[in-house]
């Protein structure tokens, strides 16, 4: 079988543009039918392998139920048995460290609560292929967007075609605009009438880093190319990721660790049809879906279906760094990830709404947005005139302190202030 | 109004006796109009006239008179006019334009109420007989438009029974004389027959006379000729073109009843001009599908359905060569220059025993034979393509040629969109078509045509689709005596795409297919007598498909070039039919054709284990063929059976069965069509497709064949239909037999047609209710979809009711309307989702059980066709419409898209908003 690296995309309209329309809606669940899910996949790294199980699910349900106390292992060419334990809701580990082994096969069973049993077929590890190079181009994509495009060269030294399947872990700094050493400090939050002592808030020194932070992500989208049909087996500026250049991930200093999975035939085919049956569509004709049948089947009932698939790969990794400075200089940073211009000034106190009086039930706006994580210190108001009188409160009436939305001054909102191990600046 | 006022005086007659003495006049008068001369009466006088101004004419008079009566003056003032007069009451004067106004009753006017009264009347002899022309407003509303002429000035004295009248007849345009050409009075029901220089002369009675020519390749004139007296009537006549089209149309009057075939259509090209389409661009499919028992899968679904067939189950052929793919831009436009296009005769059902090789339907489209007379042409101008289409007299009366080439423009619609996802899309098509016909003589007549058509469109800036249709056939008729008769067709034809991809990686490839057919078809015909019509004949057929190859471009690409092996096959077949008629009741078709295919090598046909699904690990082992060696043969008779019974000439009751083989199947992995599915032969692995056909039907025309009624019902089965694995890779796949599934389908459906070919206003009324079910079982589950039960296929849309309408408001304005209604098509809707791998992910069990939303759209036209002046350069039509008034955003599919890790649900609709569009076209 061969496959053309040419991908069919369109969203909406061509030449008919605006007559034809694709348009977003709910879908709702006409029939449901309940089916296990196994999510598998053996590495050769020398690691405990990770396996879960769960539910599919109807649209109306946000969350998938987890398959609970299944028994799980993976058994090495007919021989060599690996126990996995559910270490959480529907997550089997494999008790031991292993790692699959080139030219062995692996099958994969498990027997559930209810005691059905559902057995692989057996896999064999593909061969190891290393990356040669991971590189970034600027680049304009085909929506004419300007960007930084991730590139991969690959070269293998056997003769007969490979198949890849790429997933990446993008890890990017992120820096707080308005980052302040002070932080607010709520003294008093309760007002007159339950205290007898007014609101009160004052600053103090942060006590955590919140400036500079670093967010990871994982790929989701279904990224496979193969060897099968060219020349020589070797791939040239394979495309693994575009980040536009308005795309604040990359602000800073960004790293991408792409992991190349050597796929055997029958796992590349199964993922290639998951991605064309979940991809954008042509608006003038649609591949016929249908059920995906994968390499795992019930014992108790062959008609059952099951979802997902059994994968052993053999895997290399590569990380580079890239800082957007470097790539784009004397050009401004991309916005931010929200609109840091708006200043706030909220109140200390309000009146009580019906009455108008000052008999201390009244809310504090500021102390409010504090407590619920919507605000930072950015600077203190000099125009404020503390009041406690109702008759001095009136338009003109300042708040305190001015204050910017929480991620604009705190950068844990968008990630973690714990620098990662391998992170080298 | 003239009429009226002779009707009155009439009543009055009696009361309007003889003149008095009058007073005498004294005037002269030189080269004054008649007019003047009135005033100069009426100044003069207590005289007053009565007239139009009109009659009088810019006539010069003179005269000198005095102490003169009245009447003298005046019956010399007329003298030369067709004016006569009659003075009421001494001092008013009535002139009327050839009537005499009576002053008493004719002859014979009370003849049975009055006896007395004639008596009277009789002795008033007045002098002379009197006729007096009478003419009453009778005309029924088609004569209302016919010119009435006036010939010569009715005298009360001498009056004839008969006068003379003598003219020339020329032709409008060259001024020629018309020679041979019948003039016909049709309510005297006499005539004569112009001389060599189309002098004529006929002797015609009083009154009104209703003239009409008859010629050859003439436009018929009628004229309302009054005759008061000898006169002259000359006759410019144009020539008509389309004459022998009325005729064909009269023929068919009654075919709907008296055919013996059941489901066959004729949609002639014109006809289909009114038919609002999108954006304009008429589309004789489109039309068809209009029709009950033929549907597409949706708008931009390329492909159509008839009865419960698979797209690829109908044989398009254009003046006997086939057409792969008549559309153009996924199926919204035909492929097809309806100027150059006479019409398409559809068979749906009983297909005749010459036709063969699809399960489903035969296509005959036929090509217009060009002016062989003068050089003519047709020309539009649309949103969407502009088209010009010519016709070439090459030797006068003997041979043409038609040349014509339609261009879409629609590069700039698609660049003046605001739209940034399209800012790198393109999409352009066109098509050519030229055929020659040539008349050696009485019994030998030739033509050939040559057809091409391409597309192209580019989606992304690195890829560009594109594939083309090309036809070339030569059709030779040959009549060798009274009985017998002969055709000869020779034709080829290829159907090609492929797909350039220039990224910017070292992956640029182009990637092709292609398949050609050479067929050459020896036809004959013998009419043995009444009762016995013959049809034999036989074909043969080769096929060569390239199935896929994929080539590096540019130096830098890494792309090895493959391609999949040739596959060759020879398609043969021997029919014959006999059109049986039993006098006036019974007739009966019967027919049957022997296919015969063979699979050629060269050839690797791979060898698969016994009692296993096909795939990789059941491959056993392959057999090499050497050229043209036989791979594999299928054949098998098929029939081709029909009957009618006539109750009444009008109403008829038709039966029939009809078995098909086809050996050429497309393998698709599409819901609906489209361009990049390719056609594969049959071959050891793939066995053809078979069907049969039952189909009983009533047909009734009713008021004078004004009306067609027909109820039709049919059952089919299908074996060996091919439907593909999930998720199949069929491009470049050299194992495609391990993609492929081959079962049964079963179509059913009774179709109910209420048509209106003529009068103010005309169209169809359709409603057809059909399933079309599908089923593949096998005993292993990659082999079975559904669970090996049937279930509904793709385009299966029970009910379905087409309105197309069509209103004459005067001859130059119709105002047009097309509605449509369908079942919503089923679709494969998902049945819940999961997660895997990081992301969200929708499943899909059973194919085809839910349905998208029910389909419904109605479109809109005027059209206004230009003034008939002779004298004016071209015919023009304007035709302005809106496609999908309502606006309604008719569902075309549902998919699911997992983005960023979140499974997100889109319904898509091709033309979602009103659709305006203005063509204008003329005829020169």
């Amino acid at each position: 079988m061969r496959n053309g690296p040419y991908i069919l995309v369109f969203l909406c309209p061509i030449f008919i543009g605006t007559m034809s329309c694709v348009e977003p809606f709910e879908a709702e669940t006409q029939v449901f039918e309940n089916a296990l899910v196994i999510d598998a996949r053996l590495t050769d790294e020398f690691k405990r392998h990770r396996i879960e199980l769960s539910r599919a699910r109807p649209f109306e349900q946000e969350t998938s139920m987890a398959e609970l106390k299944a028994t799980v292992m993976v058994i090495e060419d007919a021989k060599n048995f690996y126990d996995f334990h559910e270490v959480e809701q529907g997550q089997y580990l494999s008790v031991k460290e292993f790692s699959a082994k080139q030219n062995s096969s692996y099958e994969l069973r498990i027997t559930t609560s209810d005691g059905k049993s559902y057995n692989s077929e057996a896999v064999t590890t593909p061969e190891k292929i290393a990356i040669e190079d991971l590189y970034v181009e600027i680049e304009t994509n085909n929506s004419g967007e300007e960007g930084v495009s991730v590139f991969l060269d690959s070269r293998s030294v056997t003769n007969s075609a490979s198949y890849f399947r790429y997933e990446y872990e993008e890890t990017y700094k992120v820096i707080a605009p308005y980052w302040n050493p002070f932080d607010f400090d709520v003294i008093d939050d309760k007002g007159v009438g339950e205290d007898g002592d007014p609101f009160e808030v004052g600053l103090k020194p942060k006590e955590r880093e919140e400036r500079v932070c670093y967010n990871t992500t994982f790929s989701t989208a279904i990224n496979q190319t193969a060897t099968d049909g060219l020349e020589e087996n070797k791939l040239k500026r394979h495309s693994i990721r575009f980040i536009s250049k308005n795309n604040y991930i990359i602000s800073h200093r960004y790293s991408i660790l792409v992991q190349q999975h050597v796929q055997n035939l029958d796992a590349f085919s199964y993922y290639q049809s998951l991605n064309a049956f979940s991809s954008s569509e042509s608006v003038f004709f649609e591949n016929q879906p249908g059920f995906l049948l994968g390499n795992i089947s019930s014992e108790t009932n062959p008609d059952e279906k099951i979802l997902g698939f059994f994968e052993v790969t053999a895997v290399t990794s590569k990380r580079i760094y890239f800082n957007y400075q470097d790539l784009f200089p004397l050009e401004p940073l991309p916005p931010y990830y929200i609109n840091c211009e708006p200043i706030q000034e909220p109140l200390l106190w309000l009146p009580t709404a019906d009455t108008h009086s000052f008999d201390g039930t009244g809310r504090s706006p500021l102390i409010e947005a504090i407590q619920a994580g919507l605000i930072k210190y950015y600077a203190t108001n000099p125009d404020y005139v503390e009041t406690f009188s109702i008759d001095e409160l009136n338009e003109n009436t300042r708040g305190p302190y001015f204050a910017k939305a929480t991620a604009c001054g705190d950068c844990n909102v968008l990630g973690s202030n714990i620098k990662p191990d391998f992170w080298i600046e | 109004m003239r009429n009226i006022l002779f009707v009155f005086l009439l009543l009055f007659a009696n009361f309007l006796l003889a003149q008095e003495s009058s007073p005498k006049i004294s005037l002269s008068y030189t080269e004054s109009t008649i007019k003047d001369v009135l005033k100069n009466i009426e100044d003069s006088t207590d005289y007053k006239f009565y007239y139009v101004d009109e009659w009088l004419g810019d006539q010069k008079v003179s005269g000198s008179y005095q102490d003169a009566d009245l009447t003298e003056v005046l019956e010399d003032l007329f003298q030369s006019t067709i004016l006569n007069f009659y003075v009421l009451d001494n001092e008013k004067v009535i002139l009327t334009q050839n009537n005499i106004i009576y002053d008493e009753l004719p002859t014979g006017f009370f003849i049975k109420s009055n006896q007395e009264q004639i008596q009277v009347t009789e002795e008033r002899d007045v002098g002379g007989s009197q006729n007096p022309v009478f003419v009453a407003d009778e005309r029924l509303p088609q004569q209302r438009n016919i010119q009435t002429v006036r010939i010569g000035k009715e005298t009360l004295d001498g009056q004839k029974r008969r006068y003379t009248l003598s003219g020339y007849v020329r032709n409008a345009k060259t001024g020629n004389p018309i020679p041979d050409l019948s003039l016909i009075i049709r309510n005297r029901k006499i005539g004569t027959v112009t001389d060599e220089n189309g002098f004529y002369e006929i002797s015609v009675p009083l009154g009104e006379n209703l003239f009409e020519t008859k010629a050859l390749g003439i436009e018929s004139q009628q004229k309302r000729v009054l005759i008061y007296n000898d006169g002259q009537l000359d006759f410019n006549l144009n020539e008509s073109i389309e004459q022998l089209d009325e005729v064909v149309v009269e023929a068919d009057k009654t075919k709907n009843v008296e055919e013996e075939i059941t489901g066959s259509t004729t949609i002639e090209s014109e006809e289909t001009k009114d038919i609002p389409m999108v954006l304009g661009e008429r589309n004789i499919l489109s039309v068809a599908t209009q029709l009950p028992g033929i549907t597409n899968a949706g708008e931009g679904a390329s492909g159509i359905n008839v009865r419960g067939g698979k797209t690829d189950q109908n044989l398009f052929l254009l003046d006997e060569g086939v057409v792969y793919n008549p559309t153009h831009f996924f199926g919204i436009f035909q492929a097809l220059n309806p100027f150059a296009t006479k019409g398409v005769d559809i068979y749906k059902g009983n297909v005749p025993a010459e036709y063969g090789g699809r399960l489903s339907s035969v296509f005959d489209i036929t090509t217009i034979d060009g002016n062989t007379e003068k050089f003519s042409g047709e020309a539009s101008i649309g949103p969407v393509t502009g088209n010009l289409m010519l016709e070439i007299p090459i030797v006068k009366d003997k041979s043409s040629l038609v040349v014509g080439g339609r261009g879409a423009y629609s590069d700039w619609i698609l660049r003046s969109l605001d739209e940034e996802s399209l800012s790198n899309s393109s999409a352009s098509f066109y098509d050519v078509v030229a055929n020659y016909t040539h008349k050696i003589n009485e019994n030998n007549q030739i033509k050939a045509t040559g057809y091409y058509s391409d597309d192209s469109f580019s989606i992304t800036s690195d890829s560009l689709f594109g594939y083309n249709n090309r036809m070339l056939s030569v059709n030779w008729n040959h009549k060798f005596n009274e009985k017998n008769s002969g055709a000869l067709a020779v034709s080829n034809s290829k159907y090609a795409f492929d797909i350039g991809f220039d990224g910017q990686a070292n992956n640029d490839f182009l990637l092709g297919y292609s398949v050609e057919e050479t067929e050459a078809k020896l036809k004959f015909k013998y009419v043995m007598n009444d009762t016995h019509t013959f049809d034999y004949g036989v074909a043969a057929k080769l096929y060569n498909v390239n199935p896929g190859f994929i080539r590096p471009t540019g130096s830098e690409s890494i792309i090895s070039p493959f391609e999949v092996p040739e596959d060759r096959a020879l398609e043969g077949a021997i029919y014959l039919s006999d059109n049986i008629t039993l006098g006036d009741k019974v007739g009966l078709s019967a027919g049957i054709r022997y296919s015969y295919y063979t699979a050629l090598g060269p050839s690797t046909q791979r060898i698969y284990a016994d009692g296993q699904p096909r795939n990789q690990a059941t491959l056993i082992g392959s057999s090499e063929f050497d050229d043209n060696e036989t791979v594999e043969t299928y054949g098998g008779p098929e029939f081709r059976v029909s009957g009618r019974y006539s109750f009444t000439p009008d109403f008829s009751i038709k039966a029939g069965f009809n078995s098909m083989y086809q050996y050429i199947h497309t393998l698709s992995n599409t819901t609906t069509v489209s361009p990049i599915d390719t056609w594969k032969l049959s071959d050891s692995n793939i066995r053809p497709q078979r069907s049969n056909q039952f189909s009983l039907g009533l047909f009734k025309n009713f008021k004078d064949d004004l009306y067609e009624l027909s109820i039709e019902g049919y059952y089919k089965t299908a074996e060996d239909v091919l439907d593909f694995k999930t998720g199949a890779q069929l491009l470049l796949n050299e194992n495609i037999e391990q993609e492929v599934l081959q079962g049964e389908g079963q179509a059913y459906g009774v179709e109910f047609l209420l048509r209106k070919n003529s009068g103010k206003l005309n169209g169809w009324l359709g409603y057809t209710y059909s399933r079309s079910l599908i089923k593949f079982a096998s005993d292993f589950a990659e082999e079975r979809i559904n669970g090996g039960e049937f279930f509904p296929s793709n385009y299966d849309k029970p009910h379905d009711v087409s309105l197309v309408a069509n209103y004459k408001f005067t001859t130059r304005y119709s105002a047009s309307l097309n509605f449509s209604y369908q079942t919503g098509r089923p679709v494969t809707y998902p049945i819940g989702q999961y997660n895997f791998n990081n992301s969200e992910y929708v499943f899909y069990s059973n194919r085809n059980e839910f349905r998208i939303p029910d389909y419904y759209r109605l479109d809109i036209g005027i059209n206004i066709e230009g003034n008939h002046r002779i004298k004016k350069f071209a015919h023009s039509f304007w035709n302005i419409s809106v496609y999908n008034v309502l606006g309604r955003a008719n569902p075309y599919s549902v998919f699911f898209v997992s983005e960023g890790g979140e499974v997100k649900a889109f319904k898509s609709s091709i033309f979602a908003i009103p659709i305006p569009s203005i063509t204008y076209n003329f005829k020169f």
